[in-house]
């Protein structure tokens, strides 16, 4: 069962082709990566998918309405706002569930400390906490591998896993190749 | 969520202290500085402080709303609203908050500082009325021209904004006359009323247009 | 149906392909006609009663007011067609028109200046109609380099639209308002809108080259936006088969 069918799908800027003739379909419980070459349009189609941006031609058919969880480049995070405070400006409780994601990924001891203060991979463990909180049926995430240690890593591979079995769906994008499950659009240049 | 959203602003611009404790602080040291400049032995018309500070009282908004929205954009916050179609409401709910933590205590303010200046009680609660309405028409230009450049640092927006606020402007000049001269200003601040009225309910819509735009 | 006729019609390769064409003629002919009525202006009228020869200006400040204004409108009338049906070509021609607009403010302060001192004895008065011009100038300005700050020039596109709108409702405020506020301080200013009091040997050559004057600015603007569609579209292929 389909939620999004696209067809064609181009994108210019200035004039300039970003995408084009981009076709594909979309349906719960899969695990789809956008992968292509640094700067071939992957954030953009991302973008397209969601509904920030408009397709210039071709058409995409949304067959249900479904909110949308997403995760860009940028983090999403107050820097000058605890740990705790950011995660409860994003509706997140601070239960068991959370505190134990952040003794997973090392961060229960900064959980009073402005997010200002860790590193970019630390704020990408952070933002990660709340994709894995998610209810959505379908969680988007732009370049969610980079900046992660081996061990997040696992723990997110685990989550998509989880997703899939769910009947949820995944989309994300990465230039990096992965040993996984999951299907793939590739945009070439 | 509607009231949480609310809440979560207010927390935001609470604990970004700087911004909304700054202008209230600036624009006490700029009135201070004021009489300085005058000399005190003149008899001076109540009207020129008054007109000094709508204009002070506009600058100070100017900086007190400089990063409004380029905060959020800078670091992802905005596009998540966008993503979950909250950008409207959000839009609503900076600028109330604005308001309410610089717009109104900057009202106060000045109200102290008239009284001080021995101006009758009565004008100086018209001119604490008048500037609580014209600081929300004030804050929503310049969060459109915050919007328009979402760069920190870039006043192009501004600029082409406050065009806008001249009217305003002559009209608060005019009710500082006819209060000065003890005119009915029924007219007058109905006017002020329903401009505010206006921009308050539409500048919103527009503003959310041009970071839906941005988000692109 | 209707809208892809619309948008055929009205692609930036149609409007090029007939503006390229009649653009050059079109302005030289108005241009021709405006120095006509210049010529007639200043050389075969008679001298103003009050003003003696100093008056003459208006034969260039009047036309030049009245074309800011206007200008103006229209950038607001294919600005609100390109965000209303989102065709480009509106959008062309709204941002060449800023520029043009700019020009002919500034050319009516100027030439206003210039007949404000041997009539008043001063190059400038805070009155509504100065007040809003220099007010309609800095606009022009703001627009142009609002414009040209934005990389993606489809956004910048949207931004320049809507900030026209809302200028073009705020400058009748603004001069509704200068005038509200100046009724206190009540200065002599001509106003030429008392038409009887202009003798007909002056009003003809003034309606002469207020008309030549617009044909002469919109063809500069036709010149101006094919600069514009060639700058925008010079990824086509019809462009580069020029």
């Amino acid at each position: 069962m389909h939620f999004l069918e696209a067809q064609n799908i181009s994108y210019k800027i200035n004039d300039r082709n970003i995408l084009n003739n981009i076709t594909f379909d979309m349906g719960f419980g899969e695990l789809i990566k956008i992968s292509g070459r640094n700067g071939s349009g992957k954030t953009t189609l991302l973008k397209i998918i969601i509904g920030l941006t408009k397709h210039s031609k071709g058409s995409l058919i949304r067959k249900s309405e479904e909110k949308i969880c997403f995760l860009g480049h940028k983090s999403g995070l107050k820097n000058y706002l605890t740990v705790r405070e950011n995660l409860l400006i994003h509706g997140l409780k601070i239960n068991s569930l959370n505190l134990g994601l952040l003794e997973k990924f090392n961060l229960k001891r900064h959980i009073d400390n402005s997010v200002g203060t860790l590193s970019f991979g630390q704020q990408k463990k952070l933002s990660l906490i709340r994709i894995l909180n998610a209810k959505e049926r379908i969680i988007i995430l732009d370049e969610p591998f980079i900046g992660l240690d081996e061990e997040s890593k696992n723990i997110l591979r685990e989550f998509m896993d989880s997703i899939k079995k769910e009947n949820r769906t995944l989309i994300f994008t990465s230039h990096i190749d992965l040993e996984d499950n999951y299907r793939e659009i590739k945009i070439d240049d | 969520m509607t009231k949480n959203l609310l809440f979560i602003e207010g927390f935001k611009l609470f604990k970004r202290s700087r911004t909304w404790v700054g202008p209230v602080l600036v624009f006490l040291l700029i009135i201070i500085s004021f009489p300085l400049t005058l000399d005190i032995n003149s008899d001076n018309p109540p009207q020129i402080y008054l007109s000094f500070i709508w204009i002070s009282t506009l600058l100070v908004t100017m900086l007190g709303t400089e990063l409004i929205f380029s905060e959020d954009f800078e670091d992802g916050t905005l596009e998540q609203y966008a993503v979950n179609n909250k950008l409207i409401e959000i839009v609503f709910y900076k600028i109330l908050v604005h308001w309410i933590l610089i717009g109104i205590p900057l009202a106060f303010v000045a109200f102290l500082f008239i009284l001080s200046l021995n101006i009758s009680i009565h004008i100086s609660s018209i001119a604490l009325l008048c500037l609580v309405i014209s600081n929300l028409i004030f804050i929503n230009f310049f969060s459109l021209g915050n919007a328009l450049s979402l760069k920190k640092g870039s006043i192009l927006g501004l600029l082409i904004t406050i065009p806008f606020l001249i009217p305003v402007l002559i009209v608060l000049g005019k009710i500082t006359t006819s209060t000065l001269l003890g005119l009915s200003l029924v007219g007058h601040l109905s006017l002020l009323v329903g401009v505010m009225t206006l921009v308050a309910s539409f500048i919103p819509f527009i503003i959310s247009f041009i970071l839906r735009t941005h988000l692109e | 149906m209707i809208k892809k006729f619309f948008h055929q019609f009205a692609s930036p390769k149609s409007y090029f392909a007939i503006a390229n064409k009649f653009g050059k003629p079109f302005l030289t002919f108005f241009f021709l006609l405006y120095v006509g009525a210049l010529v007639w202006g200043l050389f075969f009228t008679p001298p103003d009663a009050v003003q003696g020869d100093s008056y003459r200006i208006i034969y260039m400040h009047v036309p030049a007011s009245f074309m800011a204004q206007i200008l103006f409108v229209v950038m607001a009338i294919t600005s609100a067609v390109f965000l209303i049906w989102k065709l480009k070509l509106a959008a062309y021609i709204s941002k060449s028109i800023a520029p043009i607009g700019a020009i002919v403010t500034f050319f009516a302060l100027f030439s206003g200046s210039i007949w404000g001192i041997p009539t008043w004895g001063t190059w400038w008065q805070w009155d509504a109609r100065i007040t809003s011009t220099l007010i309609l100038f800095i606009m022009y300005l703001g627009l142009i380099s609002l414009h040209a700050s934005f990389e993606n020039k489809d956004k910048a596109d949207k931004f320049f639209s809507v900030l026209v709108l809302i200028g073009v409702v705020n400058i009748p405020i603004i001069k509704k308002s200068v005038d509200w506020w100046s009724t206190l301080h009540q200065s002599a200013s001509i106003t030429l809108t008392s038409k009887p009091a202009i003798d007909p040997v002056m009003l003809y050559p003034l309606m002469f080259s207020i008309v030549t004057f617009i044909g002469l600015i919109f063809g500069l603007v036709i010149l101006s936006s094919l600069n514009e569609i060639l700058k925008r579209e010079k990824y086509k292929s019809w462009v580069k088969n020029i």
